[in-house]
């Protein structure tokens, strides 16, 4: 299976379900269907399950891909995601 | 005093690796500062959080230094050990843009904790543009002038360390640098032999696949 951070092909590794309320929510905000489940490879999957480590990922991701598309506020938008992120790794405040 | 436990031709050829390492690293630096100054300053260390592979023999050298000099502690050595399994067959372009720094990056000076003893790779990342666009964010967009070119240098030094790795028995001749140096902590303890360490490194790989 392909891993859906590095693009490797591996045996081992997690697989992410949609829950049908996630699914619905996904077509609404796309407009498209999205895929039932999500694979990671274990090395990329013990960077997500890292609150900083993954936050990180996801932010560099998007801040190269959104630069790539010419955006020009990448950093701040990126910046954005990873605030977001950090604060709902960290949970629930009493 | 340390006993190292390592046999003679081994020993020997650190120090000649030592040697070719530093004139390498002089004549790149000289080479670079000669057309133009390189605009890298103490306490950026936006490349300390590049992936870094190195051989076992850097690996040693960098173990024996740190524990020659007092920096072998049990924080030191906790470090490599979460840097090794958090990276360990990680793809090289996640690792870049996951935000990880190298274990000898002490995060609050934003210094190498081993400077003295850095991998040749270390040694040979310069910039002349703006040091900002080291930074991963920057990756695929950021000007071509940033990193100066050492392919060529490192690659003929590879060369000649796979060549003597080989004759050891050795193929696994590029390790992240957490794992050559805790790999190289059981080489220079005689716990593990050279013409092991092979066998060892894929151990360590299937149980990283877990």
């Amino acid at each position: 299976m392909k891993c859906g951070i590095c693009s490797r092909e591996s045996q081992k590794g997690h697989t992410l379900k949609l829950s049908k309320t996630e699914r619905d929510y996904a077509l609404k905000q796309t407009g498209e269907k999205p895929p039932d489940s999500f694979f990671y490879c274990t090395p990329c999957w013990r960077i997500l399950q890292d609150k900083n480590k993954g936050a990180a990922l996801i932010r560099s991701m998007m801040e190269v891909s959104l630069r790539a598309q010419g955006v020009p506020q990448a950093s701040k938008i990126a910046q954005r995601m990873h605030a977001f992120l950090i604060e709902k790794a960290r949970g629930p405040q009493s | 005093m340390t006993k190292y436990k390592l046999p003679i031709i081994i020993e020997r050829h650190l120090g000649e690796t030592q040697a070719d390492r530093t004139r390498r690293a002089l004549e790149f630096e000289r080479d670079a500062i000669s057309e133009r100054p390189v605009s890298c300053k103490v306490g950026c260390s936006h490349c300390c959080y590049y992936p870094v592979v190195i051989s076992p023999l850097e690996g040693l050298l960098a173990y024996r230094w740190l524990t020659t000099h007092g920096r072998w502690t049990p924080k030191q050595r906790t470090l490599l050990e979460e840097h090794s399994k958090l990276t360990a067959s990680l793809d090289p372009t996640v690792w870049f843009l996951s935000g990880i720094a190298c274990p000898l990056l002490d995060e609050k000076t934003r210094k190498c904790v081993a400077y003295e003893v850095r991998p040749l790779v270390c040694r040979l990342t310069m910039t002349w543009g703006m040091p900002d666009n080291c930074q991963a964010s920057q990756y695929r967009t950021r000007s071509p002038l940033n990193q100066i070119p050492f392919r060529s240098v490192l690659n003929e030094f590879h060369k000649q360390e796979t060549a003597f790795l080989k004759t050891h028995k050795v193929r696994i001749t590029m390790l992240s640098l957490s794992k050559a140096i805790l790999f190289a902590e059981q080489l220079a303890s005689g716990s593990l032999d050279f013409n092991r360490l092979d066998l060892a490194v894929y151990t360590d790989y299937i149980g990283s696949q877990e």
